[in-house]
């Protein structure tokens, strides 16, 4: 047996001692190829990944800037507030909402004060439903996956993911959707606003950044029963990337605002895939939008008029024989009535009218001749004003009526933003009279009809007797001429819808009152 | 008592093996060694690579967020100025910057010098470009 055994064990043992070490050293070179195949595949894995997850981020960035250049037309009504090619986009549709809450908001005030004409409630309704009608065109446009997949692929379809299939480009993660988000919701939007340009008893969300106000983005506001919402845009930051945990709480499906189904989103995410048939790699990111850019709340296209009535009306005996308009100047002498006949005799009646202009025939000086306090008038002329320009202030308006002369023959005059730049972002307020050269938005002839509002009596001047007016009879009479001077300021409001945001009628009557009797 | 002769033939059999052992472990390392220090600089370069590409992403990025050409080479040179050279990487630097605001994007090419850290004969020194393109997000929104 042990004979039959021997040469086995010793070819066996010739077999390991020769060969042993190449095997181990073939054993740990097929090792150490193997570990480095396998380093290299983890290597180009995880460096593949890293491509497809730049490519997702910049693919979002993209569509998150790009979005900015989605434009719908505007309505005729809104093209004021366009951009220089008469449309509106993420940018400025704040700018319409802002123009449609400022109309709207007018038109509360109006029915508050009982002031709501006819067209008003039926103007507040177009306003709103056209601007929702582009906002919802606008909207379509940005939340459909087509817009955002081309914007995606504009980006990450020339990035490749070389390291995990060589030649293969990037594409959109076919099983995603595209969520969109609005985030920072209460802090502000690209709408610049001054508290006094809202009218009275209206309360607006707005958000306080440095020297600056902001209509508050994404929190529902109510005007004239109707629901405003902004659009959320920091200022001074770029379109930036962020996480899941600030765009998931946010996402339109998950967290939609109240009332507003077609709200227009500030964040997108975007998925991209990458793959070699045997593994696939994907990633997502998530970007917020912001158009760098701001708006003032605004009316662009709009116009206060205002027109002053002085008349004098003659009377003998209490009667009133005539009424003789009278201009905006100090110490006019009228010989109102001529050779007069009365029962008894025949008399000449005088008149020396317009006292109440001795401090100057401005505007203002007009405004401040009314004995009463004229601040509420101001303060009605300066809301409507700062929906032309926020930025006006008091002291710019009291000085701008201070240096326009009433002129005689102009029936009317006009307050409106005068504006170059092709977009209304410049805003430069003028007062003319209706006989210079007005913008040809204004529409003279048929002034009135842009009202929406009723005339009211805002401010009613004292009577005075004999001290702003003088009256004289030839021959004498018993009792003595009198003359009362009295005034009244009138505020008729417009909406803006048509363009007219308010009309201020001041109108100041002198009533002489002569004696037939010797 | 075994001759002399088997006593010299024990001898050599006793010798052979282990001689044969350390030609083959020889031999073996001879193959093995080259190629784990091929492998050592092929990592190397694989990851150099990889982070000559973040660079690029890096300061794609940082001209994406300006508003014109010369603040986006300025933006692209300070972030390249974050590089701490190493004894591999020696450099990053611009290669070639493509500003387009017609489009809204900017493309930035960097290179990177690369010293291996085992150097090969005729393979010490490489160059690496990478780019990257990003959109243009500091151009404000059309008026």
């Amino acid at each position: 047996m042990s004979q039959a055994i021997r040469p086995l064990k010793n070819l066996k043992k010739r077999r390991s001692q020769r060969a042993a070490s190449l095997i181990l050293v073939i054993a740990c070179g097929f090792g150490l190829m193997a570990l480095i195949y396998g380093l290299f595949t983890l290597a180009m894995f995880l460096g593949g990944s890293r491509q497809v997850r730049n490519a997702a981020d910049a693919g979002a960035l993209n569509v998150s800037r790009k979005m900015m250049d989605i434009r719908v037309p505007t309505d005729p009504k809104y093209a004021d507030v366009a951009d220089t090619n008469g449309k509106v986009g993420m940018s400025n549709v704040n700018r319409l909402w802002g123009k449609a809450y400022l109309i709207n908001a007018n038109l509360e005030e109006m029915q508050k004060s009982g002031q709501a004409g006819p067209k008003a409630t039926g103007n507040g309704d177009a306003a709103y439903q056209l601007a929702q009608t582009v906002n919802d065109n606008l909207y379509s446009m940005i939340a459909s996956s087509k817009t955002q997949d081309l914007f995606f692929h504009q980006m990450a379809g020339r990035r490749t993911a070389n390291m995990i299939n060589p030649g293969m480009g990037i594409d959109k993660n076919p099983q995603y959707t595209c969520p969109i988000a609005m985030v920072d919701r209460g802090d502000e939007s690209n709408l610049i606003m001054t508290p006094g340009q809202i009218p009275a008893g209206i309360t607006a969300g707005k958000v306080d950044k440095g020297s600056k106000s902001f209509m508050q983005g994404y929190v529902p506001m109510t005007a004239n029963n109707k629901k405003f919402t902004f659009t959320a845009f920091h200022e001074g930051e770029q379109p930036h990337l962020i996480s899941d945990s600030v765009f998931d709480p946010n996402r339109a499906d998950i967290a939609p605002i109240e009332g507003s189904a077609t709200v227009i989103p500030n964040a997108f995410r975007q998925s991209a895939l990458a793959g070699n048939g045997q593994i696939d790699s994907t990633a997502t990111a998530s970007a917020v939008a912001n158009p760098i850019r701001s708006y003032s709340m605004t009316i662009p296209q709009s116009y206060i008029t205002l027109y002053v009535v002085n008349m004098s009306n003659w009377l003998v005996d209490g009667k009133k024989i005539r009424s003789i308009p009278y201009e905006t100047k100090a110490d006019q002498t009228i010989h109102g009535l001529v050779d007069y006949q009365t029962p008894t005799r025949v008399i000449n009646c005088f008149g020396k009218l317009g006292g109440e202009y001795a401090s100057g025939h401005s505007i203002m000086a007009i405004i401040k001749a009314l004995k009463a306090d004229y601040q509420p008038a101001m303060k009605k002329l300066l809301q409507r004003v700062q929906g032309m320009d926020p930025s006006y202030t008091m002291a710019r308006l009291t000085n701008l009526l201070e240096n326009q002369n009433y002129d005689k023959n102009a029936n009317r005059y006009y307050i409106f933003a005068k504006d170059d730049s092709a977009d209304h972002t410049n805003p430069q307020i003028q007062i003319q009279a209706d006989n210079g050269s007005l913008p040809e938005w204004i529409n003279v002839q048929s002034w009135q009809e842009d009202f929406d509002g009723i005339e009211k009596d805002l401010i009613t001047e004292p009577t005075t007797t004999d001290e702003y007016a003088n009256a004289w009879q030839s021959p004498p009479g018993t009792p003595q001429p009198t003359a009362k001077n009295s005034g009244v300021m009138k505020w008729q409001p417009g909406s803006g819808y048509t363009k007219a945001v308010g009309n201020l009628f001041i109108s100041r009557t002198t009533t002489l009152n002569f004696s037939s009797k010797p | 008592m075994p001759s002399r002769n088997s006593k010299k033939k024990t001898n050599c059999k006793r010798r052979k093996p282990s001689a044969q052992t350390l030609i083959e472990a020889m031999v073996g390392f001879i193959v093995l060694i080259p190629i784990a220090l091929f492998a050592v600089d092929v990592v190397a370069l694989m990851s150099t690579a990889q982070t000559n590409e973040q660079w690029a992403e890096t300061a794609a990025r940082a001209a994406g967020s300006c508003s014109c050409e010369t603040m986006a080479q300025t933006a692209v040179k300070n972030s390249l100025k974050r590089f701490v050279p190493s004894s591999i990487i020696s450099s990053v630097d611009l290669d070639k910057i493509t500003f387009d605001q017609v489009n809204g994007q900017v493309t930035v090419a960097t290179v990177m010098q690369i010293n291996v850290p085992i150097p090969l004969p005729w393979m010490n020194h490489f160059e690496l470009r990478a780019s990257a393109i990003q959109p243009l997000l500091g151009t404000p929104a059309a008026q």
